[in-house]
């Protein structure tokens, strides 16, 4: 196993002293440039906090509605699994075959949500979603 | 030119609000008084067969190219095909008019920029454009661009134009700003990834795709969810 402090911990006190210590002495016409260094390293803590547990979320959802076993997304998989199905996914959808299903609106608002959370969890937040 | 267009400074500037989106609605007008037939302006193509079609297209044939799926752009796309208000007239539309591409020197509208995605379109893909929560920049309460009131937005636009607004449709062109606003964010992710054009600014704005397209499918639901006649708000 690796030793802490992981990837996630250095890109947090990357943020942090890149906001206490250089945004305050940095020149107005870069500060632009620092604000999005904070932002960019933010949205990659929170993806790598997520881990894997939203995009396993959506193969759930997704298998079920297929008729496919989880078995089929392990590890390195995933990626190229979920990608599959989402074509199909987009293949019915833009042939009209899934107009006014509810289960599917459903779950593309809890895939939306969890891609939410890590680019913009404040955004949620001024929807009423924690 | 003197005056300022950055966005975040324009909404937080507390002697902004109705008095100019009241301006602002009145220079949407006169932009929308140019109609197809201007000899000045025939080289613009045509959108086809509606404006609103013309984008869904150009979307999906992007999505096409494009190497991850996006079930949930697809999802508002099939929608807005469904849902297609009808087209009653063209008119010389800017396309991205909105707050962020104006000029404002000490409250008032100095000039309109940013032209390059101007063409012929319905009239209500400015205003709906205009008005998206996506364009208030975190000044959600006022749903003019950020800055004023709905009505007074509309109230300038309705007195300068021919035409009244069909109260109806504004919401419809709402879910397609989200929609073209997140197609745009996404083929400025894919920009940077290309290697073409490295950017952490393009980077980043991929990342705001997530957000536009939960906004889209929010409206949706508020729209279907509405009852009949009652007053909108997004």
């Amino acid at each position: 196993m690796r030793d802490r402090p992981s990837a996630a911990d250095l890109i947090e006190i990357a943020r942090e002293v890149l906001q206490r210590e250089l945004l305050p002495r940095l020149p107005a016409e870069a500060r632009i440039h620092g604000l999005m260094i904070a932002n960019a390293l933010a949205n990659a803590e929170r993806e790598i906090a997520a881990g894997t547990a939203p995009l396993l979320a959506e193969l759930a959802r997704l298998a079920s509605r297929y008729g496919e076993g989880m078995e089929a997304a392990g590890g390195e998989q995933l990626q190229e699994t979920l990608a599959r199905l989402n074509r199909r996914l987009v293949a019915d959808i833009r042939a009209g075959r899934l107009d006014g299903d509810r289960e599917i609106t459903r779950h593309l608002f809890a895939t939306a949500v969890d891609a939410v959370r890590e680019s913009n969890p404040k955004y949620l937040k001024s929807r009423g979603i924690e | 030119m003197p005056g300022v267009a950055a966005a975040h400074r324009l909404v937080r500037d507390p002697a902004l609000g109705d008095a100019l989106v009241t301006r602002l609605g009145e220079e949407l007008a006169h932009i929308h008084a140019l109609r197809p037939g201007h000899s000045a302006l025939a080289f613009l193509e045509m959108p086809q067969p509606t404006p609103a079609r013309a984008t869904i297209q150009r979307i999906r044939a992007f999505l096409d190219r494009h190497p991850t799926p996006h079930p949930a752009l697809e999802w508002v796309l099939r929608w807005l095909e469904l849902h297609e208000p009808p087209c009653r007239e063209l008119v010389f539309a800017h396309r991205d008019y909105r707050t962020g591409n104006y000029l404002v020197e000490r409250g008032e509208l100095r000039a309109i920029l940013d032209w390059e995605f101007s063409g012929w379109s319905d009239p209500h893909e400015d205003i709906g454009w205009f008005c998206a929560r996506c364009w208030r920049f975190g000044s959600n309460e006022r749903e003019a661009g950020g800055i004023g009131s709905r009505e007074a937005f509309y109230q300038g636009y309705e007195r300068a134009a021919s035409r009244s607004i069909e109260r109806a449709a504004v919401p419809y062109w709402e879910v397609m700003a989200h929609a073209r606003w997140a197609s745009m964010a996404i083929q400025q992710g894919a920009r940077h990834l290309s290697g073409l054009d490295r950017s952490l600014e393009l980077a980043l704005t991929a990342r705001i795709a997530p957000e536009l397209e939960f906004e889209a499918l929010h409206l949706i639901r508020a729209i279907e969810e509405a009852p009949r006649g009652a007053t909108w708000r997004s």
